[in-house]
């Protein structure tokens, strides 16, 4: 069981840094889906010369820089970026794959490096050194990429998208839902669609033009049907949530919002892999297409990314799946044993509990189940992060008083750092201060902390409040 | 490092139309001695049209600051009253009277001179004897006695 907790998490964390890549991008991704829908659409050749040199150099460089800047901030940007273009030049197929593996790994090169020397670089050499490590690492592992890792992808893809056109031919690809649905409700729902799938069927975009694999994961149907049966069959609570939740899944897309109905009574994943496979049959059957990603799953993005002419086809496909996983979900619903108000209540709130524990950390949707903030562990604190936008004024300031108080109450073993907002996030933190205005954005960069916002720098209530809660909790 | 304050470094009863006036004038000593480039100024202001008054510590006090890399040559500080005060449009903590323009080189170095500041500037009491000095000394005295508590 702990083996397959550890593996679940270790999928996720790789899931989660791969979407991490791409997430920042989609907005280029899908202008390119946009410049292309339309060049081809129109017949436009000023559009159509987009196509090509975005896919083929600015989708896997931006990738690269986000890579880069994932692991080491500017400098891992940029020679995220430079070395990207070592894989773009040596592979004659798309690179987005490429870009995911060499970014983040020059990167981390780069910091270790940089460690090492940084000791020893002379006052008044800083630039210079610094520049110089980026330029020459840059340039051996750009090499390198374009040398051995270009041809490995290569390889290495066709080998994915021989798989891909074997399902495809033998009309299997159904029957991947079988594995992607469960998997949504397990939040590696992003894993997935931009991990693997966005790679893959951007490859079939260069022969085909268009690609079904855009439509596997962000399908709204199947979690459309669930939470129509809800709607229908539910009881108390879970009713009056499916109603919202309807709107925000299939309009807004965030399909995070129906893994717990899922979770609330898992037999429900067999209605989810029904509306799969009956959807992802349909695409294949009517031989539909997007032609680039749609990110968030939602029927209005999948409208704009759909290639000429399958918008209706899609639709139809999206509402079959829906009906399929509807109609299993009513049947499950309808034959489940009544249980009284309350018991239902309490289920969707453990739901969104365990949905919480499986995220491994605070899920946006949990909110509209519960609205309780989740509660720190206090006594497991160990460094105390102050954030403001320069990162050596206010929050020195502000950093300098909370250390006072802890000293004051007898705790020596917190250590109270203090950083820009931009820094973040950083994972060696387990709380953070900040001014109100910088709230929203230090809950943007680390949405998985706790953020304790102040108005007072000097005098703010919330420091005595954080310290009197570390010191009872470690009373206790 | 508050030892080091002089009375080069304090501006009393300065008068200022608005906070960007009142930042700029807090900074002109530090522009003079080429503690810091025009630039430094100009960012400092930039930093709270773009993010609000966060730079507004409480007690009436306001941290003027922005990143080294914006044209800091020399790591100083400038302590600057206002007459009459003047808001930063914090909503709480409006108007501002006193005013410290803060030029560090690194993240680290200044800490010490922070730490300091912070003992004196949370007691409220402070501030409002610190901005009724009448001139730079009896600032000055004020400050070193406060940091001696």
């Amino acid at each position: 069981m702990s083996n397959d907790v550890s593996l679940r998490v270790k999928a996720q964390r790789l899931g989660g840094k791969l979407s991490a890549m791409v997430l920042p991008n989609l907005g280029a991704f899908m202008g390119w889906g946009i410049l292309t829908a339309l060049g081809i659409w129109l017949a436009n050749d000023t559009l159509s010369g987009f196509v090509t040199p975005v896919l083929t150099y600015l989708l896997p460089v931006l990738i690269g820089v986000a890579g880069g800047k994932m692991v080491y901030g500017e400098k891992g940007a940029v020679i995220g970026a430079f070395t990207t273009m070592g894989v773009v030049i040596g592979a004659n197929i798309t690179m987005l794959l490429g870009a995911m593996i060499i970014s983040p790994i020059a990167a981390w090169i780069l910091k270790k490096v940089d460690g090492v020397i940084e000791p020893h670089i002379p006052v008044g050499f800083e630039l210079l050194i610094g520049n110089l490590t980026v330029a020459i690492l840059g340039a051996i592992i750009a090499v390198f990429g374009c040398v051995v890792l270009a041809p490995a992808i290569t390889s290495l893809s066709g080998f994915f998208a021989a798989g891909v056109s074997a399902l495809e031919n033998n009309n299997l690809l159904p029957l991947t839902a079988i594995f992607i649905e469960p998997a949504k409700v397990l939040f590696l729902n992003n894993a997935i669609g931009q991990g693997i799938l966005t790679p893959l069927g951007t490859t079939q975009l260069d022969e085909l033009g268009k690609s079904v694999l855009f439509l596997l994961e962000s399908n709204p149907g199947p979690g459309l049907g669930i939470l129509l049966a809800y709607c229908l069959f539910g009881k108390g609570n879970s009713k009056a949530n499916a109603y919202g939740a309807t709107v925000i899944h299939f309009f807004g897309g965030i399909h995070e919002i129906y893994f717990p109905f899922i979770l609330m009574k898992p037999v429900l994943v067999i209605a989810a892999i029904a509306g799969g496979i009956v959807g992802t049959f349909l695409f294949t059957l009517f031989g539909v297409g997007l032609v680039g990603v749609s990110s968030p799953g939602s029927i209005i993005t999948i409208m704009m990314m759909s290639a000429a002419g399958d918008q209706l086809k899609i639709l139809l496909a999206v509402l079959a799946s829906a009906a399929a996983s509807g109609i299993v979900a009513s049947i499950i619903l309808k034959g489940s044993k009544d249980v009284d108000e309350a018991e239902v209540n309490k289920s969707l709130k453990e739901a969104a509990k365990t949905m919480e524990s499986l995220k491994g950390k605070k899920s946006r949707i949990s909110s509209v189940f519960e609205d309780k903030e989740q509660e720190v562990d206090y006594s497991a604190i160990k460094k105390v992060l102050y954030v403001c936008d320069a990162g050596l004024g206010s929050s020195a300031m502000g950093a300098s008083v909370i250390a006072k108080k802890l000293k004051k109450a007898g705790i020596t073993d917190i250590g109270v750092e203090h950083a820009r907002v931009m820094d973040l996030p950083r994972e060696d933190a387990d709380i953070i201060v900040t001014h109100v205005s910088l709230k929203d954005v230090a809950h943007e960069k680390q949405p998985d902390i706790k953020i304790i916002s102040i108005e007072d720098y000097l005098n703010a209530p919330e420091y005595d409040e954080l310290v009197n809660n570390i010191v009872s909790s470690r009373n206790k | 490092m508050l030892e080091k304050i002089s009375e080069e470094n304090i501006s009393i009863g300065v008068h200022a139309a608005d906070w960007e006036d009142a930042i700029r004038k807090s900074a002109q000593y530090l522009l003079e001695t080429k503690k810091i480039e025009n630039s430094y100024i100009d960012a400092m202001i930039e930093t709270v049209h773009k993010i609000g008054p966060y730079i507004v510590l409480g007690n009436h006090v306001a941290l003027a600051h922005a990143r080294p890399e914006c044209g800091v040559n020399q790591l100083s500080v400038h302590f600057t009253t206002l007459n009459p005060p003047v808001p930063f449009g914090s909503e709480k903590f409006d108007p501002v009277s006193l005013v410290i323009t803060l030029a560090a080189v690194d993240a680290d170095s200044h800490l010490e001179l922070i730490s300091e500041l912070a003992n004196v500037l949370m007691d409220e009491e402070n501030v409002d004897k610190l901005v009724e000095s009448k001139n730079a000394s009896e600032f000055l005295r004020l400050l070193n006695e406060m940091k001696e508590e």
